[in-house]
């Protein structure tokens, strides 16, 4: 049997590489270990692991920083404000200084109104506006009131002319004081809101 | 093949110099294809498995020691692992390749010893791949059993006892196709 398989052999050893291989195998061999040597570096395990770890962290950290920077002139209403909000708490559990956080808010509010002394003018003549509107519907109102009440005391005096018992004639001026007191009161506060007015106009 | 130079090549190369590991290659790269290629009858999946043969070899280099064995040996394990990886990923190699061998008798005399040849090729082919790597390493390739048996990854005793059942199975084969 070892006879016969030698003869095998014989042939085994006929079988040869294809010239391709034998002239240019080294070559591409030796440009792909050159190539592995080079990706060797960042490929590495452990490197490779926390590469990909500390981009992780960086771009957290990005983003972080980022929303907390542009959230800071958030106001209440924005989309930013929880954010703003979030940040201020975390900025404050650190134990950062109060009186700082005041002064940046002072910052804030300086940089983001530009023009307060004119937006507080014309709000304030808009409520003047509004306020003698309202006090004149006020007046007007005491002017009406005033003559519904006066009304009875007219009917009265035109009644007067005839015989009336004494009972009625006392019933009556009481009405009439009554009636008197009530018209000074309105009176007054009619003087009142003139005054008011007054003070009211810029 | 025993090359005197090649454990001074071989530490050079684990030094990182790639000339050195390039004299290897050449010295190495005929029965690593014909191992290869005696395996899997496809050339061009040869070439592939012999270049990633030397490419694992160049990685594995830093680990390689003289005492564990031969770089020779260590070579022709890769290449044996390589082969079964592949086999595994594709089963359908076909046995009948194995008359593609190459010959050079052509001549009507030598009709009656090639296909002896034909027959013993036949009958190796009809060996499992263990079995086949077993002989091809042994026989052909002249390694020693202790060197085989590092190859494969066996005892040299078990590697003894399987190449005497592998040749009594051949023989077998051929009694039944009479050609004792």
């Amino acid at each position: 049997m070892n006879k016969k398989l030698a003869k095998i052999r014989h042939n085994y050893l006929k079988i040869e590489p294809p010239e391709d291989l034998k002239n240019y195998g080294w070559q591409a061999l030796k440009e792909q270990i050159e190539e592995q040597e080079k990706r060797k570096f960042l490929f590495l395990p452990i490197f490779s692991r926390s590469l990909i770890f500390l981009s992780i962290a960086f771009f957290v950290l990005i983003v972080t920083v980022g929303f907390a920077y542009a959230s800071w002139k958030a106001a209440p209403g924005d989309t930013l404000y929880p954010i703003k909000q979030l940040s201020e708490r975390v900025i404050s559990s650190l134990g950062k200084n109060n009186k700082i956080d005041i002064k940046n808010k002072h910052d804030v509010l300086k940089t983001s109104s530009p023009k307060p002394k004119n937006s507080v003018k014309a709000a304030s003549e808009k409520e003047v506006k509004k306020t003698n509107q309202t006090g004149k519907t006020k007046d007007a109102k005491l002017e009406e009131r005033i003559k519904i009440i006066k009304l009875p005391d007219d009917i009265l005096k035109k009644k007067d002319s005839g015989n009336q018992s004494p009972e009625i004639i006392q019933a009556v001026s009481n009405i009439k004081k009554d009636i008197n007191q009530e018209v000074k009161g309105l009176e007054n506060k009619k003087q009142d809101i003139k005054t008011e007015n007054k003070l009211n106009l810029p | 093949m025993r090359t005197p130079g090649l454990n001074k090549l071989v530490s050079r190369a684990q030094k990182g110099e790639k000339d050195a590991f390039g004299k290897i290659y050449k010295l190495h790269l005929k029965e690593i294809f014909r191992f290869i290629y005696f395996s899997l009858r496809n050339y061009e999946l040869s070439q592939d498995l012999t270049q990633n043969t030397f490419f694992k070899a160049w990685r594995a280099l830093p680990n390689f020691s003289l005492s564990r064995g031969s770089f020779r040996t260590f070579l022709f394990a890769i290449a044996r692992n390589l082969i079964i990886d592949e086999i595994r990923r594709k089963r359908e190699i076909s046995l009948e390749a194995v008359a593609e061998m190459p010959s050079n008798e052509d001549s009507q005399e030598e009709t009656e010893k090639n296909e002896l040849k034909r027959v013993v090729q036949n009958a190796l082919s009809s060996l499992s791949k263990n079995e086949q790597h077993l002989i091809v390493l042994h026989f052909f390739e002249e390694f020693k059993f202790r060197e085989v048996a590092k190859i494969l990854g066996k005892r040299e005793g078990a590697v003894r006892v399987a190449t005497h059942r592998i040749l009594k199975k051949m023989k077998r084969y051929l009694e039944e196709k009479n050609y004792e």
